[in-house]
Formats: C-alpha cells, sequence, structure tokens
C-alpha cells in the first residue's frame, strides 16, 4: 500500500541555512498493517508525518512515496485526503470563526465528490456524526463550537480522532496523539482506532512512549533515529525500549 | 481639476429654480477652487490622494435606466432608488413608511431643507463637503418624529450605470426624541468610470436610536468618497456599519460628536480589497464632548493583490469629559507580498477618570490552519474561502436584524 524508497528531506531555517532531516527513509506497509514509529525528539518522525501528508515546509531532496502506486510526491494535500490519507495532527490547530459542524461537513462531502459521490445531506450528516461521536466519547457541544477553539488538549485529540471515523481514511498516521493525553482520553483515543482496523486499512502510529502501543498494538515498531529507521522489530521492541532507552540503539547506529 | 469642477457646475441643472441654492452653490464651488484638492502633505491625507476626473461628463445622458435586480431584496423595506444620481421613483417604494414620518428624495420640496442644505462647511478641513454643496445632484431627507419606532428598514440605493458620471449625493437624516429607525444605504455600480461625492448628516435626539448601515459595491473603477457627521444627543445610540468592497479609490469620513451625556455609539466596519490594485481609506473621529459617554470601534479588512488600505481611528476625549469608556481595534489580513495596510488607532485624551483601549494587528492567513483544513481534503481555494469568512465573521454577527444581516452578507460576501 505504502511504500518509501531512500527518503531525503531538508528544511531551510531563518537564517536560510539547509538542514537536513530526513537521511533515507525506507519502508513498506502492506494493507491492514499497523506500524509504530518511535525515536527520539528530533529524529524526524513528525517530519516524515508531514511530508506523507503534504506540507510544503519540508524540502524533499532525494527518494521516493509511492501509494498504491501512486507517486504521492507531487500531489496537493487536498489530493492525498482524497486517496485516503489522514494525519492527525500532534497539535490541532484551532480555528476560530469556523464551526466544527460546519468544518466536518465540508471536509466529508469534499472528500466524497473526490470520489465522484453525492454529498451528504444535512439530516444525514448529523445522524452519522452524532454517532462517530459517542465512540470517541464526546459531548455534542463540540459540534456546535468553533473548531478546537478552547478545547483542552485531549479534547482536541478527540476531535482529532472524530475526523478520522467521519472520513474513514484507508492510511492513518497517528502524530504522537498520545502527547498530553490523560488516562481516558488515551483509551477513547485507541478506541477509536481499534474499531476502524481492518484488513484493508493501515495505521502508522508516531509516538514516543510505549504506554499507547499496549492499546494500540502493533504488528512492527520502527525506531528512527537522527533521520533515519536503525532498527525495526515486532511488538516486543518497543517494551525493550521503553526498559533501556534509545541510548544503546542510538550508539549501535554510530558503530 | 478647475475645469472638470466649472464643467460639472455648470451642466448641473438640478435644483436651477432654487435662488437660494444656486447662491449657495456658486459660493461653495469658489471656495472650493480657492482650496484646491488636498495633498499628501496634510497629515489627514497622507495615505490618499483623491483624483479628481480629467473627464469631461456628457450630459445628454441623464435618461434613467432600470435598476437591474440583483435577486435579493430586503424584505418589506421602504425603498427610495437613485440612478446615475438621480431619483428614481418608478423604482422606489415608500408604502411601508410610517404616516407621520419623511424619507423622499431631496429634490422633492427642497425648501424644506434648506436650513441643512445652507451647511457652510470648513473647507479647509472637509474640502469635499464643500465640492458636495457646489455640485449638489440630489439625495435623502429622512425625519423620523418623536416617540415613532419604525419597524421596517429604510433601504436606499444609488446606482451608477453610465461612463463618465458624477454624483453628488446629500444625505439628512433627522432622529426625533425617543425614536428609532434602521437605515441601509447602498451603492452599486456597473464598471464605468464615474465619480461619487457624497455627504451625510445625521442628528439623533434624546434617547433614539439609529442603526446605520453602508455598503460601498461600486464599479471597479469608480471614485466613491464619503464624509458623514452625526451629532448625538442625551442618551441616543447610533451603531454604524461600513462595508466597502467596490470602487478604485475609496474614502471614508466618519465624523461623530457626541454632545450630550451618556451617548452610545458603536462603529463596525469590514473592507475587502481584492481586485487588482484598489485604494481605500476609512477616517474616523469620536469627538466626546461629554460625560459618560461611549464608544467603541472594531473594523476588520482584508487586502489583496496590489492594494492598499487606510485607517485611521482617533478618538478625543474633550476637557470635562469624564467617565468615558472607549474601546478601538482594527485588525487586517495581507493575502499578497505587494498588499499594503497602513493603520493608525488614536487617542487623545484631556480628562482624567476615563477607559480608553486600543490597538491594531497585521497579519496573513494561518498557514497551519490552511494545511489542516487542505488535509482534510478541502481544497484551497475553499479552504481560504472558510478561513476568510470566519475572519470577517466578527463584524457580521454584531448585526442585530437577521433580514438585514442576511441581505448585507449575500451582498458583501
Amino acid at each position: 500500500m505504502l511504500i518509501i524508497n531512500d527518503l531525503h528531506a531538508s528544511i531551510v531555517d531563518e537564517k536560510q541555512h539547509i538542514k537536513p532531516i530526513l537521511r533515507g527513509i525506507n519502508l513498506k506497509i502492506n494493507p491492514g498493517e499497523v506500524h509504530a514509529i518511535m525515536g527520539p525528539n528530533g529524529s524526524g518522525k513528525s517530519t516524515l508525518s508531514s511530508i506523507l501528508a503534504g506540507r510544503d515546509t519540508f524540502q524533499v531532496t532525494q527518494g521516493e512515496v509511492l501509494f498504491d502506486n501512486i507517486d504521492l510526491l507531487p500531489l496537493l494535500p487536498e489530493e492525498r485526503a482524497a486517496l485516503g490519507i489522514f494525519l492527525a495532527f500532534q497539535y490541532p490547530v484551532e480555528i476560530p470563526g469556523v464551526n466544527n459542524t460546519y468544518f466536518l461537513k465540508a471536509a466529508v462531502n469534499a472528500c466524497r465528490k473526490r470520489k465522484d459521490l453525492p454529498p451528504l445531506d444535512a439530516i444525514d450528516f448529523l445522524a452519522l456524526v452524532k454517532a462517530k461521536l459517542k465512540e470517541v466519547d464526546m459531548d455534542e457541544k463540540f459540534l456546535y463550537r468553533a473548531v478546537n477553539e478552547g478545547f483542552s488538549g485531549g479534547e482536541k485529540k478527540r476531535n482529532e480522532i472524530l475526523q478520522m471515523l467521519m472520513l474513514e481514511p484507508r492510511l492513518a498516521i497517528l502524530d504522537e496523539t498520545d502527547s498530553g493525553l490523560d488516562i481516558d482520553a488515551l483509551q477513547a483515543v485507541a478506541k477509536g482506532v481499534n474499531s476502524l482496523r481492518n484488513q484493508e486499512r493501515s495505521f502508522i502510529v508516531v509516538t514516543h512512549y510505549q504506554r499507547l502501543l499496549n492499546y494500540i498494538v502493533p504488528d512492527f515498531v520502527h525506531v528512527m533515529v537522527n533521520g533515519k529507521i536503525i532498527k525495526s522489530g515486532t511488538k516486543e521492541l518497543a517494551l525493550e525500549l521503553e526498559e533501556k532507552g534509545y541510548g544503546w540503539l542510538e550508539k549501535e547506529a554510530v558503530v | 481639476m478647475r475645469e472638470w469642477v466649472e464643467n460639472c457646475f455648470k451642466h448641473n441643472t438640478q435644483f436651477a429654480d432654487l435662488a437660494w441654492l444656486q447662491d449657495f452653490r456658486q459660493q461653495s464651488l469658489a471656495k472650493f477652487i480657492e482650496r484646491g484638492v488636498p495633498t499628501r502633505k496634510e497629515e489627514n491625507w497622507k495615505y490618499t490622494t483623491i483624483p479628481l476626473p480629467k473627464w469631461s461628463q456628457d450630459f445628454t445622458n441623464k435618461n434613467e435606466s432600470a435598476l437591474p435586480n440583483v435577486g435579493h431584496k430586503i424584505a418589506d423595506a421602504i425603498r427610495l432608488v437613485f440612478i446615475n444620481g438621480y431619483f428614481s421613483a418608478e423604482n422606489s417604494f415608500v408604502d411601508n413608511l410610517p404616516e407621520n414620518c419623511i424619507a423622499r428624495a431631496l429634490s422633492v420640496n427642497s425648501d424644506l431643507t434648506k436650513e441643512f442644505l445652507l451647511k457652510d462647511y470648513d473647507v479647509q478641513l472637509q474640502p469635499f463637503s464643500v465640492l458636495n454643496s457646489a455640485l449638489l445632484t440630489d439625495g435623502i431627507y429622512i425625519q423620523i418624529p418623536k416617540d415613532t419606532q419604525v419597524k421596517n428598514p429604510i433601504h436606499v440605493i444609488y446606482y451608477h450605470d453610465q461612463q463618465h458620471q458624477f454624483s453628488s449625493p446629500r444625505q439628512i437624516i433627522q432622529v426625533e426624541p425617543n425614536a428609532s429607525v434602521d437605515i441601509v444605504i447602498e451603492h452599486r455600480g456597473q464598471n464605468n468610470n464615474y465619480f461619487v461625492n457624497q455627504v451625510t448628516e445625521i442628528e439623533a435626539q434624546t434617547n433614539s436610536e439609529i442603526n446605520f448601515y453602508k455598503v460601498q459595491d461600486e464599479g471597479e473603477q469608480a471614485v466613491h468618497l464619503e464624509t458623514t457627521y452625526v451629532e448625538q444627543q442625551q442618551q441616543s445610540r447610533v451603531n454604524i456599519w461600513q462595508f466597502s468592497k467596490g470602487g478604485k479609490v475609496v474614502r471614508e469620513d466618519l465624523h461623530i460628536a457626541q454632545t450630550g451625556v451618556g451617548s452610545e455609539t458603536s462603529m463596525q466596519g469590514f473592507y475587502s480589497l481584492k481586485n487588482t490594485a484598489q485604494h481605500m481609506d476609512h477616517h474616523l473621529h469620536v469627538d466626546h464632548f461629554a460625560e459618560h459617554g461611549k464608544s467603541k470601534m472594531v473594523y476588520k479588512g482584508i487586502i489583496d493583490n496590489n492594494s492598499k488600505a487606510v485607517f485611521n481611528g482617533k478618538v478625543m476625549v474633550h476637557p470635562g469629559s469624564q467617565h468615558i469608556n472607549s474601546h478601538q481595534e482594527n485588525h487586517n489580513l495581507l493575502l499578497s507580498n505587494t498588499a499594503e495596510i497602513n493603520t493608525k488607532p488614536e487617542l487623545e485624551i484631556y480628562a482624567d477618570d476615563v477607559k480608553c483601549t486600543h490597538g491594531a494587528t497585521i497579519g496573513e492567513l494561518n498557514a497551519d490552519a490552511l494545511f489542516f483544513l487542505r488535509a482534510r481534503g478541502i481544497d484551497q481555494e475553499e479552504a481560504q474561502k472558510i478561513l476568510l469568512s470566519a475572519f470577517a465573521k466578527e463584524i457580521f454577527a454584531t448585526i442585530p436584524n437577521a433580514i438585514i444581516k442576511d441581505y448585507i452578507e449575500s451582498r458583501v460576501s
């Protein structure tokens, strides 16, 4: 489903210096698989997530990304969303003045339009969104507020998962969705993700901590250090990392 | 400059039968010519030069055209329509006006409004008001007697569809004690080169309430000037909305004088400069001459391409005017690297027990929000539209009358 070949990317900082962030990522994800990407701060995990979703603040300098054999990199963010790629943001942005329901409906119908499906009318949409709200234990009042405005950290992340449930992506990328979550919100997020798991749908779960992986059990775990995946394994690798930290792998990587 | 003004003056046959007005027009013309068009050396005109037309008007072309249907009307409104500067009775509709009220064209029975028309403006400070007197074409006279609440809005439409046309409307609005009224003034036009120079005088008597809306949607090449003078007597409440999107060069001057104790003024504005190179200047001036007054300005603007906007909001608290509460805000979004805004909220305070705040911001569309919307499948154009309308929403949300709000939103956004 997703193939990343030798992906290199950089960012240009305020002083116009080019700073490499990804230094040759290789990753293959098949339908139905859950891949966890772990690693210390600054290793490039969030950059990889952003590049997959189409953020143009990074420059891809080498390599390719194929999604169902389609070259992903030239596509606009909205085109990637229509193909079924979803990024749950690490820091969901607050958008004052834009009603959450209005936004959700615009997003759902934009994706439907690209698939040549008729738009959902107000009644069908509301019935759907109310059902999905329950799955993430969100109160209905969040539908009538501005997108993420004044939401707590946990509410913002639940709102991300709500969007994921509404859009039913084929590949969902969760960028540190667990950061800043209490245990209830963490469970609600995991419940939302698990309800979507099936043979066709894949996930990339980016996280610092093993904790989330108790709830969303991955098929594979990759460790990213300094812009490269330096070790891959199964869920046991996450436990090992929790115990030993990243230091031993960083040393191995240098050797 | 002189040639154009004199030519317009000479050929303007409106009010020809009123000797007192012709004399006054003549004097005003002389004053304006002597004063000249303000230059950028003057503080009030630092960022804006008004290009007086070079064309000479074709005066044979005064025939009336029909007002094009814009699809949407303000339901049950009292309508007064002016086409190319002159009153059009067949497009107007005044049946919903209460019998004791007056709302009519200035050109009808002008003797009644003599005291207003002979107003001598300060030519140094307000040259274009003097020019308005010199070239007077028509306008409106609205009078609401005391204790009368006018339920249906009064909707005044000025429509221009002729090339090389000038119009010089005067609007006189008098609201007596304890009366209230909603007035919507709208300017529309075809894509022609024309010149509108309007003056509005509003007198809000004791404990009256006026909601005054202006929608400026002139044609892309038009020059539009308006000077509005508001006098507020005690406990009066005047709420003003200015929506501006059309025209090539636009200047709005708004002067509020709170002469009575406990007056309240709210001023809201939204300007949208999306054409290639528009220039729009809002100058607001509030004089607090009396105690316990309130004033509030909230203006927002969107500036794109090579357009330039100017905002200058000044609040003056005069000696002895204690317990004033005043707030000014101006927020701008620049959508291109060549768009420009000059904003200056100002306070001048000569009393010691007042509460006055002001602030201005200039920014661009939030790139994170834009990416967020696009990552959810909403295309760039639509995402931008959503964010821009969210920005403007705060201003539209202040309109208390739902029918007027819907109408203005449909006309402006």
